[in-house]
Protein backbone atom coordinates (compact mmCIF):
# COMPACT_ATOMS: atom_id res chain seq x y z
CA UNK A 1 0.00 0.00 0.00
CA UNK A 2 1.08 3.53 -0.71
CA UNK A 3 2.15 5.37 1.97
CA UNK A 4 0.65 8.81 2.75
CA UNK A 5 4.25 10.77 2.32
CA UNK A 6 4.74 8.98 -0.84
CA UNK A 7 1.38 9.85 -2.24
CA UNK A 8 1.56 13.82 -1.61
CA UNK A 9 5.02 13.67 -2.79
CA UNK A 10 3.65 12.19 -5.71
CA UNK A 11 1.25 15.12 -5.90
CA UNK A 12 3.56 17.62 -5.74
CA UNK A 13 5.58 16.13 -8.64
CA UNK A 14 2.71 15.92 -10.81
CA UNK A 15 1.70 19.03 -9.60
CA UNK A 16 5.18 21.22 -10.52
CA UNK A 17 5.16 18.64 -14.11
CA UNK A 18 1.76 20.47 -14.83
CA UNK A 19 3.01 23.80 -14.41
CA UNK A 20 6.02 23.30 -16.26
CA UNK A 21 4.42 21.66 -19.33
CA UNK A 22 1.36 24.49 -19.16
CA UNK A 23 4.39 26.75 -19.13
CA UNK A 24 5.65 25.87 -22.01
CA UNK A 25 2.37 25.44 -24.24
CA UNK A 26 1.72 29.26 -22.50
CA UNK A 27 5.05 30.34 -24.57
CA UNK A 28 3.82 28.95 -27.52
CA UNK A 29 0.26 30.14 -27.30
CA UNK A 30 0.83 34.17 -25.91
CA UNK A 31 -2.72 34.65 -26.35
CA UNK A 32 -4.75 32.32 -23.76
CA UNK A 33 -8.21 33.93 -22.70
CA UNK A 34 -9.03 33.99 -19.00
CA UNK A 35 -12.29 34.27 -17.71
CA UNK A 36 -13.23 38.26 -16.81
CA UNK A 37 -12.51 39.03 -13.49
CA UNK A 38 -13.79 42.23 -12.28
CA UNK A 39 -11.27 43.19 -9.40
CA UNK A 40 -8.15 42.79 -11.25
CA UNK A 41 -10.07 45.48 -14.32
CA UNK A 42 -10.22 47.95 -11.95
CA UNK A 43 -6.81 47.78 -10.69
CA UNK A 44 -5.91 47.74 -14.28
CA UNK A 45 -7.96 50.48 -14.95
CA UNK A 46 -6.83 52.49 -11.39
CA UNK A 47 -3.41 53.92 -11.83
CA UNK A 48 -4.22 55.79 -15.41
CA UNK A 49 -7.35 57.47 -13.42
CA UNK A 50 -5.22 57.94 -10.07
CA UNK A 51 -2.58 59.69 -12.32
CA UNK A 52 -5.36 61.74 -14.04
CA UNK A 53 -6.60 63.07 -10.21
CA UNK A 54 -3.16 63.13 -8.95
CA UNK A 55 -4.31 60.74 -6.49
CA UNK A 56 -1.98 58.04 -5.15
CA UNK A 57 -3.67 54.57 -4.80
CA UNK A 58 -3.84 52.61 -1.36
CA UNK A 59 -2.34 48.99 -1.46
CA UNK A 60 -2.87 47.27 1.96
CA UNK A 61 -1.23 44.07 2.01
CA UNK A 62 -2.37 42.30 4.91
CA UNK A 63 -1.57 41.07 8.54
CA UNK A 64 0.82 38.46 6.99
CA UNK A 65 4.97 38.64 6.22
CA UNK A 66 6.84 36.50 4.06
CA UNK A 67 7.81 33.52 6.83
CA UNK A 68 4.79 32.87 8.09
CA UNK A 69 1.94 30.52 7.30
CA UNK A 70 -0.13 32.72 5.63
CA UNK A 71 2.83 34.03 3.61
CA UNK A 72 1.50 32.57 -0.50
CA UNK A 73 -1.61 35.23 0.41
CA UNK A 74 1.51 37.47 0.86
CA UNK A 75 3.21 36.74 -2.22
CA UNK A 76 0.22 36.63 -4.88
CA UNK A 77 -0.59 40.15 -3.67
CA UNK A 78 3.05 41.60 -4.12
CA UNK A 79 2.33 40.56 -7.55
CA UNK A 80 -0.54 43.47 -7.49
CA UNK A 81 2.40 45.75 -6.09
CA UNK A 82 4.36 44.75 -8.78
CA UNK A 83 1.96 45.73 -11.46
CA UNK A 84 1.11 48.76 -9.64
CA UNK A 85 4.99 50.08 -9.44
CA UNK A 86 5.36 49.48 -13.07
CA UNK A 87 2.70 51.21 -13.97
CA UNK A 88 4.03 54.05 -11.15
CA UNK A 89 7.79 54.66 -13.02
CA UNK A 90 5.55 55.13 -16.25
CA UNK A 91 2.78 57.54 -14.58
CA UNK A 92 5.32 58.93 -11.75
CA UNK A 93 2.36 58.37 -9.44
CA UNK A 94 3.32 56.83 -6.61
CA UNK A 95 1.09 53.95 -4.46
CA UNK A 96 0.82 54.11 -0.71
CA UNK A 97 1.37 50.65 0.52
CA UNK A 98 0.91 49.61 3.63
CA UNK A 99 1.60 46.10 5.63
CA UNK A 100 1.20 45.20 9.31
CA UNK A 101 5.13 42.91 8.77
CA UNK A 102 8.49 43.77 8.69
CA UNK A 103 9.66 41.27 6.11
CA UNK A 104 6.73 42.24 3.80
CA UNK A 105 8.06 45.95 4.12
CA UNK A 106 11.86 45.54 3.18
CA UNK A 107 10.12 43.20 0.14
CA UNK A 108 7.66 45.75 -0.82
CA UNK A 109 9.67 49.03 -0.68
CA UNK A 110 12.42 46.88 -2.90
CA UNK A 111 9.90 45.91 -5.57
CA UNK A 112 8.49 49.59 -5.77
CA UNK A 113 11.85 50.83 -6.27
CA UNK A 114 12.73 48.56 -8.90
CA UNK A 115 11.17 50.20 -12.07
CA UNK A 116 12.86 53.70 -10.91
CA UNK A 117 16.01 51.86 -10.59
CA UNK A 118 15.70 50.70 -13.99
CA UNK A 119 14.87 53.36 -15.59
CA UNK A 120 17.08 55.74 -13.41
CA UNK A 121 14.73 57.62 -11.77
CA UNK A 122 15.56 56.34 -8.36
CA UNK A 123 15.12 60.46 -7.57
CA UNK A 124 11.70 59.99 -7.94
CA UNK A 125 10.60 56.59 -5.69
CA UNK A 126 9.66 58.15 -1.99
CA UNK A 127 10.76 54.96 0.14
CA UNK A 128 7.92 56.37 2.53
CA UNK A 129 5.21 55.59 0.55
CA UNK A 130 5.53 51.66 1.68
CA UNK A 131 4.67 51.79 5.81
CA UNK A 132 4.85 49.51 8.62
CA UNK A 133 2.30 49.71 10.36
CA UNK A 134 2.36 47.17 12.52
CA UNK A 135 -0.53 44.08 13.79
CA UNK A 136 1.15 41.51 12.08
CA UNK A 137 -0.82 37.57 12.51
CA UNK A 138 -4.76 37.71 13.10
CA UNK A 139 -4.29 38.47 16.70
CA UNK A 140 -3.21 41.98 16.71
CA UNK A 141 -5.44 43.07 13.08
CA UNK A 142 -6.50 45.80 15.09
CA UNK A 143 -3.82 47.33 15.68
CA UNK A 144 -2.93 46.99 11.65
CA UNK A 145 -6.55 48.57 10.89
CA UNK A 146 -6.19 51.62 13.05
CA UNK A 147 -3.28 52.94 11.26
CA UNK A 148 -4.94 52.19 7.80
CA UNK A 149 -8.43 53.75 8.69
CA UNK A 150 -6.05 56.89 9.60
CA UNK A 151 -4.45 56.39 6.31
CA UNK A 152 -7.84 56.08 4.10
CA UNK A 153 -9.53 58.71 6.33
CA UNK A 154 -6.65 61.82 6.07
CA UNK A 155 -4.77 60.96 2.94
CA UNK A 156 -6.71 61.20 -0.17
CA UNK A 157 -6.60 58.01 -2.22
CA UNK A 158 -7.95 57.38 -5.63
CA UNK A 159 -8.33 53.62 -4.95
CA UNK A 160 -7.73 51.49 -2.17
CA UNK A 161 -6.64 47.84 -3.02
CA UNK A 162 -6.64 45.17 -0.06
CA UNK A 163 -5.01 41.99 -0.65
CA UNK A 164 -3.19 39.52 1.22
CA UNK A 165 -4.29 38.31 4.58
CA UNK A 166 -7.37 39.92 6.54
CA UNK A 167 -9.85 38.94 8.86
CA UNK A 168 -12.59 40.33 10.71
CA UNK A 169 -10.80 43.77 11.21
CA UNK A 170 -10.74 44.15 7.40
CA UNK A 171 -14.87 45.49 8.07
CA UNK A 172 -13.25 48.46 9.65
CA UNK A 173 -10.96 49.48 6.80
CA UNK A 174 -13.38 48.43 4.55
CA UNK A 175 -16.16 50.41 6.01
CA UNK A 176 -14.33 53.24 6.22
CA UNK A 177 -13.10 53.78 2.44
CA UNK A 178 -16.97 53.07 1.54
CA UNK A 179 -18.09 55.88 3.94
CA UNK A 180 -15.63 57.89 1.99
CA UNK A 181 -16.45 56.77 -1.26
CA UNK A 182 -13.29 55.54 -2.73
CA UNK A 183 -13.42 52.82 -5.47
CA UNK A 184 -12.30 49.62 -3.26
CA UNK A 185 -11.17 46.04 -4.44
CA UNK A 186 -10.54 43.58 -1.71
CA UNK A 187 -9.31 39.90 -1.24
CA UNK A 188 -8.04 37.27 0.65
CA UNK A 189 -7.88 33.80 1.12
CA UNK A 190 -10.04 33.95 4.93
CA UNK A 191 -12.83 32.79 4.61
CA UNK A 192 -14.25 34.34 7.96
CA UNK A 193 -13.35 38.10 6.18
CA UNK A 194 -14.96 37.30 2.96
CA UNK A 195 -18.84 38.51 3.96
CA UNK A 196 -17.26 41.32 5.21
CA UNK A 197 -15.31 42.24 1.79
CA UNK A 198 -18.83 41.31 0.11
CA UNK A 199 -20.73 44.17 2.11
CA UNK A 200 -18.07 46.69 1.75
CA UNK A 201 -15.77 46.24 -1.24
CA UNK A 202 -16.81 47.24 -4.93
CA UNK A 203 -14.81 44.16 -6.18
CA UNK A 204 -14.06 40.64 -4.24
CA UNK A 205 -11.38 38.48 -4.88
CA UNK A 206 -12.59 35.48 -3.32
CA UNK A 207 -10.52 32.52 -2.38
CA UNK A 208 -8.21 31.19 -5.51
CA UNK A 209 -8.88 34.49 -7.18
CA UNK A 210 -6.59 35.96 -4.81
CA UNK A 211 -3.30 33.85 -6.33
CA UNK A 212 -4.16 34.83 -10.07
CA UNK A 213 -3.04 38.44 -9.55
CA UNK A 214 0.04 37.28 -11.05
CA UNK A 215 -1.65 35.53 -14.63
CA UNK A 216 -4.07 38.52 -14.71
CA UNK A 217 -1.61 41.92 -14.18
CA UNK A 218 1.69 40.56 -15.34
CA UNK A 219 0.57 38.00 -17.68
CA UNK A 220 3.81 36.25 -17.39
CA UNK A 221 3.19 32.82 -18.36
CA UNK A 222 4.50 31.24 -14.80
CA UNK A 223 1.63 32.55 -13.25
CA UNK A 224 -0.67 31.46 -16.31
CA UNK A 225 0.97 28.26 -16.34
CA UNK A 226 -0.21 27.93 -12.60
CA UNK A 227 -3.64 29.04 -13.17
CA UNK A 228 -3.99 26.27 -15.73
CA UNK A 229 -2.09 23.95 -13.81
CA UNK A 230 -4.76 24.80 -10.80
CA UNK A 231 -7.58 24.05 -12.98
CA UNK A 232 -6.18 20.58 -14.15
CA UNK A 233 -5.44 19.49 -10.71
CA UNK A 234 -9.28 20.85 -9.16
CA UNK A 235 -10.88 18.75 -11.57
CA UNK A 236 -8.66 15.87 -11.07
CA UNK A 237 -9.77 16.44 -6.66
CA UNK A 238 -13.39 16.96 -8.50
CA UNK A 239 -13.13 13.30 -10.73
CA UNK A 240 -11.71 11.22 -7.26
CA UNK A 241 -14.31 13.13 -4.67
CA UNK A 242 -17.17 11.72 -7.36
CA UNK A 243 -15.79 8.49 -7.44
CA UNK A 244 -15.10 7.91 -3.78
CA UNK A 245 -18.53 9.21 -3.03
CA UNK A 246 -19.85 6.72 -5.90
CA UNK A 247 -17.50 3.52 -4.41
CA UNK A 248 -18.92 4.57 -0.86
CA UNK A 249 -22.91 4.34 -1.72
CA UNK A 250 -22.32 1.25 -4.20
CA UNK A 251 -20.71 -0.34 -1.00
CA UNK A 252 -17.61 -0.76 -2.82
CA UNK A 253 -15.53 0.82 -0.47
CA UNK A 254 -15.08 0.36 3.07
CA UNK B 1 25.65 35.91 -13.79
CA UNK B 2 26.49 34.85 -10.11
CA UNK B 3 24.48 37.48 -8.71
CA UNK B 4 21.25 35.76 -10.40
CA UNK B 5 22.09 32.38 -10.11
CA UNK B 6 23.66 31.76 -6.79
CA UNK B 7 20.73 33.67 -5.13
CA UNK B 8 18.38 31.67 -7.13
CA UNK B 9 20.04 28.01 -6.36
CA UNK B 10 20.34 29.38 -2.53
CA UNK B 11 15.98 29.73 -2.68
CA UNK B 12 15.40 26.76 -4.48
CA UNK B 13 17.91 24.39 -2.39
CA UNK B 14 16.08 25.90 1.00
CA UNK B 15 12.58 25.61 -0.65
CA UNK B 16 13.68 22.07 -1.66
CA UNK B 17 14.63 20.82 1.80
CA UNK B 18 11.83 22.65 4.08
CA UNK B 19 9.62 21.01 2.03
CA UNK B 20 11.14 17.70 2.02
CA UNK B 21 11.80 18.34 6.15
CA UNK B 22 8.24 17.58 6.03
CA UNK B 23 7.96 14.68 5.66
CA UNK B 24 9.69 13.14 8.76
CA UNK B 25 8.26 9.82 7.89
CA UNK B 26 10.53 8.80 5.17
CA UNK B 27 13.68 7.63 6.07
CA UNK B 28 16.04 8.86 3.53
CA UNK B 29 15.21 12.09 4.05
CA UNK B 30 15.73 11.28 7.93
CA UNK B 31 18.80 10.30 7.12
CA UNK B 32 19.71 13.29 5.14
CA UNK B 33 19.18 14.73 8.50
CA UNK B 34 16.11 17.09 6.40
CA UNK B 35 13.96 17.48 9.22
CA UNK B 36 16.35 19.21 11.54
CA UNK B 37 17.41 21.30 8.51
CA UNK B 38 14.17 22.60 8.04
CA UNK B 39 13.84 23.73 11.54
CA UNK B 40 17.40 25.43 10.91
CA UNK B 41 16.13 27.22 8.32
CA UNK B 42 12.63 27.86 9.93
CA UNK B 43 14.34 29.38 13.39
CA UNK B 44 16.59 31.45 10.95
CA UNK B 45 13.58 33.00 9.26
CA UNK B 46 12.69 34.14 12.67
CA UNK B 47 16.05 35.84 13.26
CA UNK B 48 15.35 37.80 10.00
CA UNK B 49 12.50 38.85 11.46
CA UNK B 50 13.56 40.40 14.48
CA UNK B 51 16.12 42.22 11.88
CA UNK B 52 13.22 43.44 10.07
CA UNK B 53 11.39 44.47 12.70
CA UNK B 54 14.25 47.52 13.30
CA UNK B 55 13.83 48.19 10.00
CA UNK B 56 10.00 48.62 10.19
CA UNK B 57 10.41 50.41 13.78
CA UNK B 58 12.95 53.20 11.50
CA UNK B 59 9.81 52.90 9.10
CA UNK B 60 7.49 54.25 11.18
CA UNK B 61 9.37 56.89 13.32
CA UNK B 62 10.48 58.26 9.32
CA UNK B 63 7.07 58.41 8.50
CA UNK B 64 5.97 59.83 12.19
CA UNK B 65 8.78 62.61 12.10
CA UNK B 66 8.46 63.54 8.97
CA UNK B 67 4.85 64.31 9.80
CA UNK B 68 5.55 66.28 12.68
CA UNK B 69 8.34 68.37 10.47
CA UNK B 70 5.98 69.46 8.18
CA UNK B 71 3.06 69.61 10.62
CA UNK B 72 0.45 67.57 8.30
CA UNK B 73 -3.15 67.44 9.40
CA UNK B 74 -3.02 65.20 12.79
CA UNK B 75 0.54 65.14 13.63
CA UNK B 76 0.13 66.03 17.21
CA UNK B 77 -0.84 62.22 16.79
CA UNK B 78 2.48 61.46 15.91
CA UNK B 79 3.96 63.11 19.05
CA UNK B 80 2.02 60.69 20.97
CA UNK B 81 3.43 57.67 19.24
CA UNK B 82 6.70 58.79 19.21
CA UNK B 83 6.60 59.10 23.13
CA UNK B 84 4.46 55.97 23.47
CA UNK B 85 7.53 54.37 21.36
CA UNK B 86 9.79 56.00 23.73
CA UNK B 87 8.50 54.41 26.78
CA UNK B 88 7.19 51.01 25.56
CA UNK B 89 11.48 50.78 24.92
CA UNK B 90 12.52 51.60 28.15
CA UNK B 91 10.02 49.24 29.72
CA UNK B 92 11.34 46.63 27.95
CA UNK B 93 14.93 47.28 28.46
CA UNK B 94 14.74 44.88 30.93
CA UNK B 95 13.40 41.59 29.07
CA UNK B 96 9.97 40.96 26.75
CA UNK B 97 8.62 39.79 30.62
CA UNK B 98 9.36 42.62 32.42
CA UNK B 99 6.44 43.87 34.54
CA UNK B 100 5.97 47.19 33.17
CA UNK B 101 6.40 45.74 29.63
CA UNK B 102 3.10 43.50 30.84
CA UNK B 103 1.51 46.00 32.63
CA UNK B 104 1.49 48.15 29.42
CA UNK B 105 0.20 44.96 27.39
CA UNK B 106 -2.49 44.01 29.35
CA UNK B 107 -3.67 47.74 30.70
CA UNK B 108 -3.08 49.63 27.22
CA UNK B 109 -2.70 47.67 24.02
CA UNK B 110 -5.52 44.52 24.86
CA UNK B 111 -7.94 47.25 26.30
CA UNK B 112 -7.35 49.06 23.04
CA UNK B 113 -7.70 46.07 20.43
CA UNK B 114 -10.60 44.85 22.06
CA UNK B 115 -12.29 48.74 22.04
CA UNK B 116 -11.72 48.72 18.68
CA UNK B 117 -12.77 44.95 17.42
CA UNK B 118 -15.95 45.68 19.53
CA UNK B 119 -17.15 48.63 17.01
CA UNK B 120 -17.31 45.75 14.72
CA UNK B 121 -21.07 45.31 16.08
CA UNK B 122 -21.70 48.66 14.55
CA UNK B 123 -19.69 48.43 11.55
CA UNK B 124 -21.39 45.29 10.76
CA UNK B 125 -24.93 47.06 10.51
CA UNK B 126 -23.63 50.04 8.62
CA UNK B 127 -22.04 47.96 5.85
CA UNK B 128 -25.26 45.93 5.74
CA UNK B 129 -27.41 48.54 5.68
CA UNK B 130 -25.33 50.16 2.33
CA UNK B 131 -25.06 46.69 1.10
CA UNK B 132 -29.11 46.45 1.37
CA UNK B 133 -29.18 50.15 -0.41
CA UNK B 134 -26.86 48.68 -3.61
CA UNK B 135 -29.80 45.99 -4.63
CA UNK B 136 -27.87 43.69 -5.74
CA UNK B 137 -29.41 40.00 -5.76
CA UNK B 138 -26.11 38.25 -4.44
CA UNK B 139 -26.21 40.56 -1.48
CA UNK B 140 -29.56 40.62 -0.82
CA UNK B 141 -29.64 36.68 -0.55
CA UNK B 142 -26.91 37.14 1.32
CA UNK B 143 -28.35 38.92 3.81
CA UNK B 144 -31.53 37.44 3.90
CA UNK B 145 -29.29 34.23 5.04
CA UNK B 146 -28.04 36.30 7.74
CA UNK B 147 -30.89 37.12 9.29
CA UNK B 148 -31.84 33.09 9.42
CA UNK B 149 -28.77 32.10 10.23
CA UNK B 150 -29.16 34.70 13.24
CA UNK B 151 -32.75 33.95 14.61
CA UNK B 152 -32.27 30.62 14.02
CA UNK B 153 -29.16 31.00 16.94
CA UNK B 154 -30.82 33.22 18.99
CA UNK B 155 -32.75 32.04 22.33
CA UNK B 156 -35.63 33.99 20.27
CA UNK B 157 -35.81 31.84 17.11
CA UNK B 158 -37.16 28.35 19.23
CA UNK B 159 -40.19 30.51 20.25
CA UNK B 160 -40.64 32.19 17.29
CA UNK B 161 -40.73 28.74 14.79
CA UNK B 162 -38.54 25.42 15.23
CA UNK B 163 -38.53 25.55 11.49
CA UNK B 164 -36.74 28.35 11.56
CA UNK B 165 -34.18 26.62 13.85
CA UNK B 166 -33.75 23.66 11.25
CA UNK B 167 -33.51 26.12 8.24
CA UNK B 168 -30.81 27.99 9.75
CA UNK B 169 -28.95 24.60 10.78
CA UNK B 170 -29.32 23.00 7.29
CA UNK B 171 -27.98 26.58 5.77
CA UNK B 172 -24.86 25.78 8.39
CA UNK B 173 -24.20 22.43 7.80
CA UNK B 174 -24.85 21.97 3.67
CA UNK B 175 -24.47 25.00 1.23
CA UNK B 176 -22.42 27.02 3.93
CA UNK B 177 -19.75 24.18 3.97
CA UNK B 178 -20.12 22.87 0.75
CA UNK B 179 -19.19 26.70 -0.84
CA UNK B 180 -16.55 27.29 2.20
CA UNK B 181 -14.96 23.31 1.37
CA UNK B 182 -14.52 24.72 -2.51
CA UNK B 183 -13.24 27.61 -1.72
CA UNK B 184 -10.64 25.77 0.76
CA UNK B 185 -10.20 23.48 -2.11
CA UNK B 186 -9.35 26.37 -4.91
CA UNK B 187 -7.27 28.10 -1.95
CA UNK B 188 -5.20 25.47 -1.17
CA UNK B 189 -4.42 24.83 -4.69
CA UNK B 190 -3.36 28.25 -5.48
CA UNK B 191 -1.27 28.07 -2.05
CA UNK B 192 0.61 24.93 -3.38
CA UNK B 193 0.81 26.47 -7.16
CA UNK B 194 2.41 29.86 -5.67
CA UNK B 195 4.79 27.79 -3.12
CA UNK B 196 6.18 25.26 -6.36
CA UNK B 197 6.54 28.60 -8.03
CA UNK B 198 9.14 29.92 -6.06
CA UNK B 199 10.68 26.17 -5.34
CA UNK B 200 10.96 26.19 -9.06
CA UNK B 201 12.69 29.52 -9.09
CA UNK B 202 10.14 31.06 -11.39
CA UNK B 203 9.23 34.16 -8.37
CA UNK B 204 12.51 34.77 -8.27
CA UNK B 205 12.29 38.53 -9.90
CA UNK B 206 9.95 39.26 -6.52
CA UNK B 207 12.75 38.43 -4.16
CA UNK B 208 16.20 39.85 -6.19
CA UNK B 209 16.86 41.57 -9.35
Amino acid sequence: MISEAAFWLAFLALFASIILIRDLRARDNGDITLRDIAGYDTIRNSMAQAAEEGLPVHLALGTAGIADNFAMETVAALSTLEFLSEQAALTSNLPLVSTASPTTLVLAQEMLSRPFKAQDQLVEFDPLSVRFIGGTGDASGATYAAGVIDLLDHRYVAANFMQGRFGDEYLLMGEVGARNHIAQVAGTANIAALPFMLATGNDVLIGEDVFAAGAYLLRSSWHVAGLLAQDIVRWMFVAAIVAVVALKTLGLLP
Amino acid sequence: MTRRVLPTAVMMGTGFIVLLGQFTQVDVFNTLYLPQLSSLFVNWASILFAFALVLGLLNLLAVHINRIRQRIEGWTYSLVLLATVFVVLCAGLSGVNSLSLNWIFRNVQVPLQATLLSLLVFFIASAAFRAYRTGSRAVLVMLVVAVIVLLGQMPLGDSLSLELVGVSQWIRDVPAVAGARGILLGVALGTIATGLRIILGVEREKFFH
